[in-house]
């Protein structure tokens, strides 16, 4: 099984929400009462999908639909609790760029930590450094400790390592808006660049062009389940009209 | 260290040659053992950016904090080789021979850590409670003052049926005194480090899977 592939079976994601609240304390103290029914979220059912080796697949859906959990199944980030998950080849997850960070240590040593939790070996990483800090135009800020840093510097590091890489399987979410003018346009550029070089690439987005521009295959979720699994014009209206 | 060593030491009437060594491995030992509950409670919270962002094995995350407080923890031992050193008592036979211990306290330490690592990602207030107990704990093993002390005042007790205290002790007398310490302490503290290291995996059964949807 050396095939690049994401294959889900009848997978099931579902949230507990304890009415005991997260504490210990209030946990024992309740042991005692009768236990109140516990409550739970379905955030995804059912969810049958096969993405094989080349297949760009756009998520769409209205918030809270499910497609950020989705992504996070095929990341083997969240364990399914119900059915089967598989993914086969490694997994670039770009989901928020916000954290995830060594709040002590400088922007250099951030981008070179980042780099190998992506998986990039110490010396690729030494090779790419200069080109990776030059994007970021961060300049002299690279030598402070990124604690120092503001949202849209964290959001540059993080962009300019995480899209340095070759990624098998690129999984994307609403990453588009990233920065101020001047980045979001060399980011954009980029992006397209680095979702063209990924093997799989599955991504979810709000902007019907984006997903128009780069995928054959569309799936529309909502609350947790399946509505459609279609070539993306097909995939695309029906969303349109039904939402 | 050296400011409580020279007022306990005053306080309880001890030599200074015997009490500084023993205080000051003591409270290496000891500080570590709080640093497995401790920080062991919020090594998962702590990590909730990389958690959720990738798809490491839990472990990478477990070792990282055991790494780190065991660096600490040999800090703490190049201190007490210096005091040893300065009162003489320096003795290498005793590192040797604390060895084995230094293994099964290692040991214990990772099962802490696994334990109250996920502990502390499910029940937000534990990390408090920890550090709550910790310090009532600290006054009931003797890491301040010595067996002796409790002996002589029938107060036994405190220190027989306190695991911590085994824990100390598979380091603490063979570095002292240079001696391989007996079974009435190994059997203790590998019978503790068992215990835990079952219940750790119990709880990597139940919790594991669950722990990113906790955080």
């Amino acid at each position: 099984m050396n095939d690049i592939g994401i294959s889900l079976r009848d997978a099931g994601v579902r949230f507990e929400i304890d009415s005991a609240g997260e504490s210990l304390k209030s946990k024992i103290l309740s042991l005692g009462r009768n236990k109140s029914e516990a409550r739970y979220v379905d955030a995804l059912s059912n969810i049958d999908i096969e993405i094989k080796h080349g297949e760009r697949v756009g998520l769409i859906g209205l918030n809270g639909a499910g497609k950020s959990t989705l992504l996070k199944v095929m990341a083997r980030i969240y364990p399914v609790t119900s059915g089967n998950a598989e993914t086969h080849g490694h997994v670039c997850p770009m989901f928020e760029f916000a954290t995830g960070f060594e709040m002590n240590q400088s922007g250099w040593d951030n981008i070179r930590i980042r780099g190998m939790l992506l998986g990039m070996t110490p010396d690729e990483i030494e090779e790419k450094l200069p080109e990776i800090g030059a994007f970021t135009e961060l300049g002299e800020f690279l030598d402070y400790p990124v604690r120092t840093y503001s949202a849209g510097m964290f959001i540059r590091l993080a962009f300019a390592v995480s899209t340095s890489i070759n990624p098998e399987i690129l999984l994307l979410d609403e990453v588009m808006g990233a920065g101020d003018i001047n980045f979001a346009q060399k980011a954009k550029i980029r992006m397209s660049e680095f979702m063209r070089q990924g093997k799989i690439l599955v991504f979810t987005s709000h902007s019907m062009d984006l997903i128009r521009d780069f995928c054959e295959r569309t799936i529309w979720i909502n609350k947790g389940r399946i509505m459609i699994d279609a070539p993306t014009d097909i995939a695309i209206s029906q969303y349109l009209k039904n939402s | 260290m050296l400011a409580i060593g020279l007022i306990f030491g005053r306080l309880f009437h001890q030599p200074m040659a015997e009490f500084l060594p023993f205080l000051s491995l003591g409270l290496v030992i000891w500080g570590t053992i709080g640093a497995s509950l401790g920080e062991g409670a919020i090594t998962f919270v702590g990590a909730e950016g990389y958690i959720k962002q990738f798809p490491f094995p839990k472990a990478v995350y477990i070792f990282r904090a055991l790494v780190s407080m065991h660096v600490v923890f040999l800090t703490g031992l190049i201190i007490y080789f210096f005091v040893a050193l300065s009162y003489g008592k320096f003795n290498l036979l005793g590192i040797v021979f604390s060895l084995p211990g230094v293994l099964f306290f290692v040991l214990t330490n990772f099962a802490h850590v696994v334990i109250c690592a996920h502990l502390g990602a499910k029940f937000r207030d534990v990390p408090h409670m920890i550090s709550a107990a910790f310090q009532v704990l600290f006054y009931v093993t003797p890491v301040m003052y010595t067996v002796e002390m409790l002996k002589s005042r029938h107060l036994d007790f405190i220190y027989l049926f306190n695991p911590f205290y085994y824990m100390i002790e598979i380091i603490r007398r063979p570095m002292l005194q240079g001696v391989m310490p007996g079974w009435d302490v190994y059997l203790p503290a590998l019978g503790y480090a068992v215990f835990v290291l079952a219940f750790a995996a119990f709880i990597v059964k139940k919790l594991s899977n669950r722990i990113v949807y906790v955080l």
